[in-house]
């Protein structure tokens, strides 16, 4: 009963072949439980996911215990950094 | 557009955005199978047609503010798979729920193609999505 997802990987080989990302500083707004975030995930220098829902967070943070991603509860209306710090924004089907 | 702002904000001068999401473009469901594949019709993805429209104005006005420029804008699937109808149901009914319709007749015929018991068969659903990349300015 199993579904499998973009097992082509079409969505990060997109992503990749338009922007290197490899030591950037990366920002993920609507990362939900970080099955994007975790295909590009040693890429980056410094790589932050946000999303408003926790059970999602929990779900990612759970995944990538021990890696640099952090995540955050938050909503891209209002972000909690300093201006200027990421190199990358992607809205992740969150626009 | 809020979302967007906030986003030019925390980016460094030049800075890269990338819109990428699913659009609402009706999409057929398609029985794949080693050698073959046939469409058993559309699926109508127009009850989230407004999020579409909200996200590409959003985009639109932050463009005609000189927030960023459009750098390009590319398409390509999202594929899905599954072995039995029931699975996908299933899938839609739990992380889709309002956003397809699927036909009845659509699922019979999907049905009547998967008892053809073709080798390697698979239901398949290519979402339509949008990669745009923009550049801050400024």
């Amino acid at each position: 009963m199993k579904t499998l997802r973009d097992p082509e990987g079409a969505e990060i080989s997109h992503l990749l072949q338009a922007c290197p990302l490899a030591g950037k500083e990366i920002l993920e707004i609507g990362c939900g439980d970080g099955k994007f975030i975790r295909q590009y995930m040693d890429l980056p220098n410094r790589l932050v996911g946000i999303d408003p829902a926790l059970p999602d967070l929990i779900t990612a943070k759970t995944n990538q215990a021990g890696t640099k991603i952090s995540f955050l509860q938050s909503i891209g209306e209002n972000l909690p950094f300093p201006p200027g710090v990421f190199n990358i924004v992607i809205f992740a089907s969150s626009l | 557009m809020h979302a967007l702002k906030e986003a030019e904000r925390v980016l460094v001068p030049k800075g890269t955005m990338f819109d990428v999401r699913p659009l609402s473009v009706d999409v057929p469901l398609e029985i794949i199978y080693k050698g073959g594949r046939e469409s058993a019709g559309d699926i109508d993805m127009s009850p989230t047609i407004q999020y579409d429209i909200a996200a590409d104005k959003a985009i639109e006005e932050v463009l005609k503010e000189g927030l960023y420029q459009e750098v390009f804008v590319e398409y390509f699937d999202f594929a899905f798979y599954w072995k039995s109808i029931n699975a996908m149901k299933k899938y839609i009914d739990e992380k889709w729920t309002d956003q397809v319709i699927i036909p009845e007749e659509v699922i019979e015929l999907a049905r009547e193609m998967l008892n053809k018991k073709h080798p390697q068969t698979q239901i398949r659903i290519g979402n339509r999505m949008k990669l745009g990349k923009y550049e801050k300015l400024g």
